[in-house]
């Protein structure tokens, strides 16, 4: 057994040794304890992430839910006693009565039902306009701001510089979707005066921008919104965008003057 | 390989005598302990799902690493050293290769990460 005297231990090979010695040991135990640390932040963001999927998927259901009420209530309250009236103008006891109150009876059931047809026609496109099915998203966005313009309270227009491939129909309806929640959060919350919509290309994708000079709202304050309780709107337009691998950047104008949307949406390859 | 073996021809025509042979040893272990922080670099940088210590590679690694930092000054120092003095401070060489034995058991003893992740997924197919 060889051991070293005492006074080898402060020799320059020992000391030398025992310190590269403690700088590796030192280097091997940062790195563990930093990759742990750094495992435990990504497990972290990890159940953030999926937090806030239950969340997005919650509003969702949600949304749909009141969809489906909405339209039970119009089906309900509004067609069913629209026919139910036109079925009392057409009872058996018709037949009994003298001719120019049958005809009447008659004009009057089918004066009902064209109501109820326009009506039927009113939810049906209210789930699928069918300018944006026809003309594409260009046209539906243009026809409904022509409806809010129609109102007098607000002056709306729309412009799209580069718009003549076509997304595809669902991208499309996800697209005019957004725009139309967003352009109904403008018209209630934000109290401006115009609201400007824009449409450029990129190599990658198609950038939809809406100016207004009202209340709007800076990108932080739509992701405590989205993240919160409340803002079921906001909630929507984000797992919207997520579907179509979109993105939404809420911002302010460097005048400080205006409010800035931006929505982001890829294109895929037939769409370029 | 090829750096240090450009290295090893170069001090070999330069010096012409097996003298070479103590530089070529800490050039070598510089690079072999350049090559080792890299790894340890890469890990850091890659976004593992496990953790580093349950990997084999680290254990492989860290036991040449912690070998090589062991014996770094005794292979600069050993050619100045008189021969009874080369025999006492020999006993670092014996201490840093039993440690480099045990981290390398350690490594060679545990499941890849591979084997495990292949049951796994045969677990979720049944």
């Amino acid at each position: 057994m060889i051991i070293l005297r005492i006074a080898d231990i402060y020799s320059p090979l020992l000391l030398g040794t025992v310190g590269m010695l403690l700088l590796a040991i030192a280097l091997v135990i940062f790195i563990i304890f930093h990759q742990r640390k750094v495992i435990r932040y990504q497990m972290k963001m990890q159940e953030m992430e999926s937090e806030q999927q239950k969340i997005l998927l919650r509003a969702s259901i949600k949304l749909q839910e009141e969809e489906r009420q909405r339209i039970a209530a119009d089906l309900h309250d509004d067609a069913g006693p629209l026919l139910a009236t036109a079925r009392l103008y057409l009872t058996e006891n018709m037949v009994n009565l003298d001719k120019a109150t049958q005809l009447q009876s008659i004009f009057n059931a089918k004066q009902i039902i064209d109501e109820a047809i326009q009506l039927i026609r009113n939810i049906s496109h209210s789930l699928m306009p069918p300018t944006l099915k026809n003309f594409g998203l260009e046209s539906a966005v243009s026809d409904f701001f022509q409806k809010i313009n129609g109102s007098g309270s607000m002056n709306v227009n729309s412009r799209f510089h580069d718009y003549k491939v076509r997304l595809r129909p669902e991208k499309e309806l996800i697209v005019f979707r957004v725009i139309q929640e967003l352009t109904n959060n403008i018209l209630k919350h934000s109290n401006s005066s115009f609201i400007h919509l824009t449409q450029h290309n990129s190599d990658d994708s198609i950038i939809i921008r809406m100016h207004h000079d009202g209340r709007g709202l800076s990108h932080d304050d739509f992701i405590k919104m989205s993240k919160s309780n409340v803002g079921l709107g906001l909630k929507n337009i984000q797992s919207r965008l997520k579907v179509i691998h979109g993105d939404i950047l809420f911002e302010q104008d460097a005048s400080q003057s205006f409010y800035k949307v931006t929505i982001d949406v890829p294109k895929e390859f037939d769409e370029k | 390989m090829l750096i240090t073996e450009l290295t090893w021809t170069i001090l070999f025509i330069k010096s012409g005598t097996k003298d070479y042979l103590d530089n070529y040893q800490i050039i070598e272990n510089i690079l072999i302990l350049l090559t080792v922080i890299y790894y340890y670099y890469e890990q850091i940088i890659k976004l593992n799902v496990n953790f580093i210590y349950t990997q084999r590679s680290f254990w492989i690694v860290t036991a040449y690493f912690l070998f090589i930092s062991g014996i770094f000054f005794l292979i600069i120092y050993i050619p100045l050293l008189k021969k009874e003095e080369k025999e006492n401070y020999y006993a670092l060489n014996y201490v840093f290769t039993i440690v480099r034995t045990i981290f390398l058991s350690i490594g060679m003893l545990m499941k890849s990460t591979s084997e495990t992740s292949k049951k796994r997924n045969y677990n979720s197919i049944y």
